[in-house]
């Protein structure tokens, strides 16, 4: 599981669960895989992210060093700085752990770096 | 100066035609003059583009084009294309001399292309070939032969050479679209020099869906329903960042193959490590509640364009129908 697909997901389908995000992140193996970078596509996706989010899940997995806390004006010009996001968000991997809905607790297995977020009927609102 | 092409299209997925074409168009911001009104009933479509350029751009994209050719002359008859070809050696005007009088169908049938392209062609002892294309309708090679040799009027210095040659003219008779039912003489005839072609040998839906998409360099594409994710392989060629999810967990982990590759029945059973917090579903389907949704499902008119799925901010741009079996087919519904 990438952090960009973390920022995404949340819990909120579960019965008595009102956001559900951020799930917290529990990492047993954490890999670091070489993906090819695109400037482009890190500067558009960085206004849809949760930049909170993302520094603080990079942080409980050991990776938010060199990562600003917000978002500076005019990060598109920052070389470094869409480097770093890169690294964080597509190339960072938990391959193994799990997801915890912050409300309810409920966890969600990693296993080999696909979250499974399917849940039983009983659970569903 | 714009110029005129005839493009010819695979004849499967025909109602995905018009909608990848469109697409294509938009996002590549492509103008395009219709010489005649598009129509699926018809393999061809002929119309105009600002250079060649543009042609070429989108036969890179286009996965229903079989080929391109640019248009020297078209005609209802061989006879009048061959009048057509003729005169245009001396039409000087820099245009087409193109007459559409409806009414009187001897006079409709004028398409004189501008002498320029013609010359181009012909000068500077370019070597040459011609092809001879026909559309449900067999010949044999030396029939094709005299086919050839009644354009010997056209100035060709150049050698003619079947391997590679530099340019490549292309000889088109259309014979209709029912095998059963072929006319003795055909309805619609083309000359011009064939540019481009076989960028398509096998339209793959997945390619449609992903030209429909507009997909592009940098681009997120999200399949809910990914299953074995052909779409990934062709929205990622053309250079998108792909995301998807899918209920079957043995899919996604690569144990099984997709569920519609007859798989059997005892692969859809929980596993162990599902059945921990599972609850079975309770919910109260009686017999005459059954009965009622049988015959409402029976009495369910076919397909409504009002049953689409629809979004207060989306626009339904294209609906295109892919034929599953004689009962069954799905749609594509492109929104925006």
């Amino acid at each position: 599981m990438k952090l960009i697909t973390h920022n995404m997901l949340t819990s909120k389908c579960l019965k008595g669960v009102l956001t559900g995000y951020p799930l917290a992140i529990n990492a047993i193996d954490v890999k670091v895989n070489e993906v090819d970078y695109n400037p482009e596509f890190i500067t558009r996706i960085i206004p849809k992210l949760d930049w909170e989010v993302l520094w603080t899940a990079a942080d409980s997995i050991g990776h938010s060093e060199g990562l600003p806390k917000v978002i500076e004006p005019k990060y598109e010009e920052n070389e470094e700085f869409l480097k770093k996001a890169h690294k964080v968000l597509l190339e960072v991997e938990v391959e193994e752990g799990h997801l915890t809905c912050p409300e309810s607790g409920r966890q969600f297995p990693i296993s080999k770096g696909i979250p499974n977020m399917l849940l039983t009927e009983a659970e569903v609102q | 100066m714009w110029r005129r092409y005839l493009l010819w299209f695979a004849q499967e997925h025909v109602d995905f035609r018009h909608a990848e074409m469109q697409s294509i168009l938009d996002f590549l911001k492509i103008p395009i003059n219709y010489i005649e009104k598009p129509s699926t009933l018809k393999p061809y479509w002929i119309v105009e583009f600002p250079s060649e350029e543009c042609a070429k751009q989108i036969a890179s994209r286009s996965v229903s084009m079989r080929n391109c050719v640019e248009l020297w002359s078209r005609a209802k008859t061989e006879t009048q294309l061959h009048k057509n070809l003729f005169d245009a050696m001396n039409n000087s005007t820099g245009k087409w001399i193109f007459q559409e009088n409806l009414t009187n169908s001897d006079t409709s049938d004028l398409h004189i292309c501008p002498k320029e392209l013609i010359e181009n062609c012909c000068s500077g002892k370019k070597s040459f070939k011609v092809d001879v294309e026909t559309f449900c309708k067999h010949f044999t090679m030396k029939e094709k032969v005299d086919k050839i040799e009644k354009f010997a009027y056209l100035p060709l210095e150049g050698p003619i050479k079947l391997n590679k040659p530099e340019i490549t003219l292309c000889y088109i008779e259309f014979y209709g679209m029912d095998p059963n039912n072929v006319p003795e003489n055909p309805c619609d005839v083309f000359f011009g020099k064939w540019f481009i072609g076989n960028t398509s040998m096998d339209a793959q839906l997945a390619i449609l869906m992903a030209n429909q998409a507009q997909v592009r360099n940098g681009d997120v594409i999200l399949d809910p329903f990914v299953g074995s994710g052909s779409l990934f392989v062709a929205a990622s060629h053309f250079g998108a960042y792909v995301w998807g999810s899918d209920i079957d967990f043995m899919l996604l982990h690569g144990r099984t193959r997709p569920t519609r590759v007859g798989q059997k029945r005892e692969n859809y059973s929980l596993t162990e490590e599902h059945l921990v917090n599972h609850v079975p579903a309770k919910v109260e389907y009686v017999l005459p509640h059954i009965y009622s949704d049988l015959l409402g499902f029976a009495a369910r008119e076919e397909y409504a364009h009002a049953q689409l799925p629809a979004h207060p901010c989306m626009q339904l741009v294209a609906n295109s129908e892919q034929v599953l079996s004689r009962s069954t087919a799905r749609r594509l519904l492109t929104n925006h």
